[in-house]
């Protein structure tokens, strides 16, 4: 698989206004994004994650380091044919309608104007605006989520290889997130790359083959969405054993807890394949049942938390910040920049999140019938 | 249509929205159709005071138009973002100057169009009126005067406005603008200057700021006994130097913009 995005010794530093000081908003990033995959680049606020993408945009330019989109250097014009960018909170010009704003768009494609009114008005019906109460309004009418919407289907233009998206959630209810959601599920399905830069977890935990997370302009996380969200603990639930097979099972995990309730016992242990087969022979060698193992795995909310978490200590009347990554750096390299928990390729990238993401894929899509029609209508909208 | 032409008509279509430059406006051709009030003098007298008036009037409205417009026009669409959905689709940086320059130069030209127009009816009705002989049409070349004068204007003030803030380019313009008109008097002073520095001083200002002055064209319409030698040449020459002086601030404004960061 050839790589969409390839990000080399990426630097990007600021000057401190007043002071002989930069400081870096983006630090020596290498990160590679294989085409047709759905790539979440997270981190908080102030981490470098816009900066990293106006710079592959060309709307700003690195300090040192190299950058290529789609094979050519970043803010190559030819290459912008096939790109598409979502800033966060889009503004576009307020006197305008959703329609204006989307052929205003189509020409700057080089699409003569009767053909991008048509783009336009597809578009537009297609994000849920041309309804007969919004195809009139101006864009200063228009509430955050029906700008999220025009800058949805501004996006959608030039049917792109490649979609940069910067909160593309920011501020939306829950309805508009679901619909925005499935369509970057369906953009998924489409073969589309996608950047995707959010702070609804869920959504990139769902959407995405692989995420990073940087902080304070370093790469602090990179793998698998599976990779990174495996859990170190098992849960084995099961039926009729006694306390002697709870001393058993102590015996072979002793760091195990056991809870019951009646007849039920949960079995929370740590994973190893060793352990759970004893665990489950010796179930069974006292004619108990076993009713589910479940490996844990942990949210991508609780692996952010742990990566860039900083919580606010008050003491003394001193408001200071301290930082909740677990000390050992078992994330990787805290502090240490530079590389990454896990390394896997962009290549390996669609077959290795194909088990769990599939399947949260296809819970999603079965979840959201409702929004399919529409993504049916982008697709038609394309063949045209 | 290319991309320059697009946003250029895009930045014409929302100048045209903006409610002070139409107050701006509103109030010149206002006070252009108030001069019809004037009955204390001589027709002839009255003529003149409406000719110099509305001249007057269509500059003062143009240069605030194309100053406030012009200086807002970059910064605007870097603070508002608007810049980011245009420059990540496959537009070049001088496109987008250029298609921003074109729209202030667009809508300067239909501010001043309909103010003239207004203008010279006012003048032609007056005349026939009057039963004077009909010149109205010759205040065309005042107004062409002018707005060149105000072309040159706004590629100054675009050009500034990608090195400083609003308010600083406001000023800067009009500091510069005014520096401008007086360049022959900057001339004489360098001339006649010994003090060797002032006289470098001068002369460079005289060099460097764009010559304001040379657009006043009030006097041969004002005052039908004033002759302009080789009229024709006096109008393309001013043309010529406005479209040279613009092309070269452009060509600065581009290599600058290339590699601002936005």
């Amino acid at each position: 698989m050839a790589d969409a995005i390839v990000i080399k010794n990426l630097t990007k530093q600021y000057p401190v206004p007043l002071k002989r000081e930069v400081v870096n908003a983006v630090d020596n990033l290498n990160l590679t994004v294989g085409e047709g995959e759905i790539f979440g680049f997270l981190g908080a606020n102030g981490a470098g994650k816009t900066t990293t993408i106006k710079i592959l945009l060309g709307l700003i330019y690195p300090t040192t380091g190299d950058a290529s989109v789609l094979g050519a250097p970043a803010g190559d014009i030819a290459v912008k044919q096939k790109l598409a960018y979502l800033p966060e909170s889009p503004y576009f010009y307020e006197h305008m309608t959703a329609k204006e704003v989307i052929t205003f768009y189509a020409q700057l494609f080089g699409m003569k104007r009767e053909d991008a009114r048509r783009k336009a008005e597809e578009l537009v019906d297609l994000v849920g605006l041309g309804g007969k109460s919004d195809v009139n309004k101006r864009i200063y009418e228009f509430s955050k989520g029906m700008r999220q919407r025009v800058g949805i289907a501004q996006s959608l233009i030039n049917d792109p290889t490649l979609l940069f998206y910067d909160e593309p959630t920011s501020g939306l209810d829950a309805i508009a997130r679901r619909d925005i959601r499935d369509l970057m599920l369906y953009l998924k399905r489409e073969g589309k790359t996608m950047f995707l830069s959010s702070h609804q977890l869920e959504d990139v935990e769902a959407v995405c083959h692989r995420v990073s997370i940087i902080h304070k302009g370093k790469l602090r996380v990179l793998g698998t969405v599976e990779d990174l969200l495996a859990g170190e603990r098992v849960e084995i639930v099961v039926t009729g054993i006694d306390k002697a097979v709870g001393d058993k099972i102590k015996a072979i995990a002793p760091e195990a807890v056991i809870r019951t309730d009646g007849a039920r016992a949960q079995v929370s242990m740590n994973q190893s394949d060793g352990a759970v087969a004893a665990v489950v022979d010796a179930v069974r060698q006292a004619h108990g049942n076993i009713v589910s193992i479940v490996p844990g795995r942990r949210t991508l909310e609780d692996l952010f938390v742990e990566v860039v978490g900083e919580r606010i200590v008050i003491g003394d009347g001193v408001a200071t910040t301290e930082s909740v990554t677990s000390s050992n750096g078992s994330l990787g390299n805290n502090g240490q920049g530079g590389t990454p928990v896990s390394t896997a390729s962009a290549a390996d990238a669609p077959s290795a999140a194909a088990t769990p993401t599939a399947a949260a894929e296809d819970a999603a899509s079965a979840a959201n019938a409702r929004t399919k029609p529409s993504a049916n209508k982008y697709k038609e909208l394309h063949r045209k | 249509m290319s991309t320059t032409l697009v946003i250029a008509r895009n930045t014409i279509s929302e100048a045209l929205r903006r409610k002070i430059l139409n107050a701006f406006l509103l109030v010149g051709v206002a006070m252009i159709v108030l001069t019809f009030a004037f009955q204390a003098f001589q027709p002839r007298q009255e003529l003149t005071l409406i000719k110099g008036m509305g001249l007057g009037i269509i500059s003062l409205a143009g240069i605030l138009i194309s100053v406030i417009l012009s200086i807002n026009l970059i910064p605007t669409e870097i603070e508002r973002r608007t810049i980011y959905t245009i420059l990540s689709k496959p537009v070049r940086r001088y496109e987008f100057l250029l298609g921003k320059w074109g729209g202030a130069v667009g809508t300067v030209f239909i501010n001043v169009l309909l103010m003239t127009v207004v203008f010279v009816a006012a003048v032609a009705v007056k005349q026939i009126i009057g039963q004077q002989p009909l010149d109205a049409f010759a205040l065309f070349k005042g107004a062409l005067m002018t707005y060149m004068q105000l072309f040159l204007l706004c590629s100054l003030a675009i050009f500034l406005s990608i090195f400083t803030t609003p308010l600083i380019n406001f000023f800067l313009t009009l500091s510069l603008f005014i520096l401008g008109n007086l360049s022959s008097f900057i001339q004489d002073l360098a001339k006649n200057s010994t003090n060797i520095v002032l006289k470098g001083i001068f002369t460079a200002v005289h060099y460097l700021v764009p010559n304001f002055g040379n657009f006043q064209y009030s006097n041969p319409l004002l005052n039908p006994g004033v002759q302009v030698n080789s009229e024709a040449l006096f109008l393309i020459q001013n043309v010529v130097y406005a479209v040279v002086y613009s092309a070269v601030l452009l060509i600065l404004a581009v290599l600058a913009f290339d590699r601002r960061e936005v």
